[in-house]
């Protein structure tokens, strides 16, 4: 890989101190480029450094062609993007920019570069990891009810060192983070870390604090129908890491001991209680309030809840097997399940598919925090492509998940339809064959009949995200 | 008496219609009232006029086809104001609540209106709630987001319906009980036509897809949607009921197949509230004039009309509760005071049927632009510093 680097000044340096592949530097300061020269002398790559404006197409081209990849450091914005503006046209094919006021960032990203904010402190270490992805290094955490990151400032999380936190996205505001920005509920964090920080990190955002903790998959078993999401949930858990938590719905022997032989011995499992078989307890009497739902309902609303009070950073899913298609569709009519996937606080994935995911569909609309949280979380581990459909006055949102994919290089494809949301997510979803879609489950773009026949009818898998 | 030529009279209207909305803002009047105080003060010059001995009629039949499909507009856009899904939000115990207030604020209005020999009629009107003139308030006050703001738009939109379907059942049930049953073959159509184009959008999407896309060269929302609201109104024709409820139902139809409908309204907005919809307006208003207002009787049914439509609401708010606090419950009956789409569909209807005469209409008529004029600045001056503090109170 061959690196330019535009702007020789303290991360610059550093950056061009620690790579290991040919590069080329630029840099406008004679007696600087004079310094640079001299601290870089001993080192055994192939480098040059060039005395010249970033921000000639003369100079660049001097420094050679062919670049993979190009950093722009350079102290004024007008000026790094009249770079970013030079080398797409030189063809280079990555670009990442510093930007130094926030809100320009939509230009650079809206020119096709990748984009941090400065002043965030250890920058080459992030630039590092947008140079090299590594999933493992890159973190990206919603902060749930319950975490004890909550009300504290960036300061005081107690972050191990090398690592930085990228960018929140708050209330559809991306916020350029400093060390007093404090953190709050259903906030949507990446943090970069270098070497095996991860889990460290991890820690500062988990209620429980155990680091090894994972996601929870939880997963019903009423009859042998209920088997056939299994393929599904045993990929989701290779891939998460995240443990499967069985929830019999009634005391049957037979069936619990099928479902372990049909799940891996190497994931870990784990089985609950039966669903007790008697009726309502005091317990229940809580759960009182939600109408239309049986006692089998209400037991699996209750563990649900139960699992999110640990506010752990990981993704919880509650799945549940794809209904049969009735003969006639009513949509005025609510289901069980429909009447279920409303009242839980935990995504809900409606299971079909039982292959890998390779294309994911995502709708973004006005609040769709938890949705790119989710939509990142399973492309990074499975490798996806995320397809985000948006209307023309949330594109902003399409750009923010994009600045949060880049991290881990995933790949966004986008799709702005005009017109009704409604009917163009259907055509998308008909037209292109996506293994999943997720969506916020109540929402005013999206009419409530035909999320309804997605749900019922549709083949392939859903998640709806409260 | 000279007849004009139809088209100087269209030249005429579109040239009020252009310099209304002008006059509104100059007034600080929602566009819909000034638009209608800008027909009749048209229409009371013209009287005045005719007392001097020169008449002009400025009646035709080209401009009263114009206006009949303005007031099928009108009310197909009443009618897509409407969200049902909105009404999922509210608990149970609130739907009933709202219901009872409702029922009540009907009897009301109706008892005060036969205590004093006037025709019911004019009591569903009064116990009506303009939904297109409330909403643009609250949304100007910024409390449309609020608890508040909710619960006064789902008496709003009940009491908007309620006063539509019980006129057009209420019209009906003269020419028979034939007709009442005729009446149900609407709601029907209505649930047949959803569940269609329910399947149609799930099937076809890519047709649907074309007729809502906005580039479309052909413009084929607009024509689809005229032909729906045509459909409507030939069938409410062809049961032999007026058309204010087929138009009305066909705005609730589109309203709730397409839930996300702004860019829908976009493009028949233009037709709508630019040609249209100001010609119905400007053309009722020049039918009535102020001068038969200088008349004690007139002015006792104007007075008598104001109150009626305050008290009605007011009394079941405060003795519901409604709000929780005396001085919101107040403000809620003040704010739903605000009549005047109700209005003007019933006096039109009234008037065809024969049951509201010319001088009572233009008292009504003249009572829905002053309800809409003086409650929301009665909210303004003296409601909204309780309110807000209530407010404060209750997100705390």
């Amino acid at each position: 890989m061959k690196v330019l680097i535009l702007g020789g000044g303290s991360v610059g340096s550093k950056l061009a101190l620690d790579l290991e592949e040919p590069f080329a530097l630029i840099e406008a300061d004679p007696s600087r480029v004079w310094q640079l020269r001299n601290m870089l002398k001993g080192k055994e790559v192939d480098l040059r450094i060039i005395h010249g404006d970033g921000t000639s197409v003369d100079t660049i081209e001097s420094a050679g062609s062919d670049f993979d990849v190009a950093v722009v450091l350079m102290n004024k914005d007008a000026e790094n993007l009249e770079a970013v503006s030079i080398l797409k046209g030189l063809n280079v094919p990555r670009i990442i920019a510093r930007v130094n006021k926030s809100h320009n960032m939509y230009r650079f990203i809206g020119m096709g570069a990748e984009v941090f904010l400065h002043p965030i402190g250890y920058e080459e270490g992030l630039i590092r990891t947008m140079l090299f992805p590594d999933a493992n290094h890159a973190l990206q955490i919603f902060v749930r009810d319950g975490s004890p990151a909550i009300g504290r400032t960036i300061k005081e999380l107690g972050l191990p060192k090398g690592s930085v936190i990228g960018s929140i996205l708050r209330d559809d505001e991306l916020i350029p983070p400093t060390p007093s920005t404090e953190i709050m509920m259903g906030d949507l964090i990446a943090i970069d870390t270098v070497g095996k920080k991860a889990t460290q990190a991890w820690k500062a955002f988990s209620k429980t604090g155990k680091v090894e903790s994972s996601g929870h998959l939880l997963f019903p078993l009423s009859n042998a129908r209920d088997l056939g999401p299994i393929k599904e949930v045993e990929l989701l858990s290779k891939h998460l890491g995240s443990e499967i938590v069985l929830i019999p719905l009634k005391d049957d022997h037979g069936l619990i001991t099928s479902a372990r032989g049909l799940i891996s011995t190497r994931l870990p499992l784990r089985v609950l209680e039966p669903c007790p078989t008697d009726e309502p307890t005091r317990d229940d009497k809580e759960c009182v309030d939600l109408p239309g739902l049986g006692h089998k309902d209400r037991y699996l609303l209750r563990t649900i809840r139960d699992h999110m009070e640990e506010g752990s950073p990981h993704l919880d899913v509650f799945i549940v097997p794809g209904p049969k298609p009735p003969i006639l569709f009513m949509p005025f009519m609510s289901r069980p399940l429909d009447r279920m996937i409303a009242n839980s606080p935990m995504p809900v994935l409606i299971s079909r598919s039982v292959r890998k995911y390779r294309k994911i569909l995502l709708y973004l609309h006005s609040n769709c925090v938890q949705e790119i949280s989710v939509a990142i979380q399973l492309s990074r581990a499975m490798g996806s492509n995320i397809t985000a459909v948006y209307r023309p006055r949330n594109s902003r949102r399409a750009q923010y998940l994009k600045r949060f994919a880049q991290v881990y290089n995933i790949k966004v494809e986008e799709r702005k339809v005009i017109g009704n949301p409604t009917v163009e997510l259907i055509k998308e979803v008909k037209e292109s064959h996506h293994d999943l879609i997720i969506i916020k489950k109540d929402q005013k773009d999206i009419q409530t009949s035909q999320l309804r026949r997605l749900v019922h009818i549709w083949t392939g898998s859903m998640m709806l995200v409260p | 008496m000279s007849e004009l030529d139809p088209f100087l009279v269209l030249t005429l209207v579109a040239i009020l219609a252009f310099v209304a909305p002008f006059f509104a803002k100059a007034l600080k009047l929602p566009l819909v009232v000034g638009e209608i105080l800008f027909g009749v003060i048209v229409g009371t010059i013209l009287h005045l006029l005719d007392n001097f001995g020169l008449q002009i009629s400025l009646t035709s039949d080209v401009l009263e086809v114009l206006s009949t499909l303005g007031f099928i507009m009108l009310m197909f856009m009443v009618g897509m104001e409407h969200d049902l899904e909105e009404l999922k939000t509210f608990s149970r115990r609130e739907k009933w609540s709202v219901l009872l207030i409702l029922a009540a604020n009907f009897l009301i209005a109706v008892t005060a209106v036969t205590i004093f020999g006037l025709p019911i009629l004019i009591g569903i009107l009064l116990g009506g709630v303009s939904v297109a003139v409330l909403l643009p308030i609250l949304r100007e006050l910024q409390l449309i987001r609020t608890g508040f703001g909710f619960k006064i738009m789902l008496i709003a939109h009940l009491a908007d319906t309620i006063a539509i379907v019980l006129i057009s059942v209420f019209t009906a049930s003269l020419s028979g009980w034939v007709a009442l049953i005729e009446i149900l073959v609407i709601p029907l159509a209505f649930m047949a036509l959803f569940w269609l184009m329910d399947i149609l959008i799930w099937h076809r999407p890519r047709t649907i897809s074309r007729i809502l896309n906005p580039n479309d060269q052909s413009e084929l929302g607009v024509r689809s949607m005229l032909a729906i609201v045509l459909i409507f109104y030939g069938l409410a024709f062809f049961i032999g009921m007026e058309a204010i409820l087929g138009a009305f139902f066909a705005g609730m139809l589109f309203s709730a197949i397409f839930k996300e409908r702004g860019a829908l309204m976009d493009r028949f907005m233009p037709l709508g509230f630019g040609f249209l919809i100001p010609i119905f307006f400007i053309y009722q208003g020049f039918e009535l004039s102020f001068l038969s207002l200088w008349d004690p009787f007139a002015m006792g049914l104007l007075l008598l009309f104001i109150l009626t439509g305050a008290i009605s609401k007011a009394i079941p708010l405060l003795a519901s509760r409604f709000f929780k606090h005396r001085w919101s419950d107040l403000a809620g009956a003040v704010l739903l005071g605000t009549n005047l789409t109700v209005v003007i569909a019933g006096v039109n209807m009234g008037q065809k049927v024969g049951m509201i005469d010319p001088e009572v209409a233009s008292v009504l008529i003249l009572y829905g632009i002053i309800s809409c004029v003086v409650f929301p600045m009665i909210f303004k001056r003296i409601f909204r510093k309780y309110l807000e503090r209530y407010l404060q109170e209750d997100t705390r």
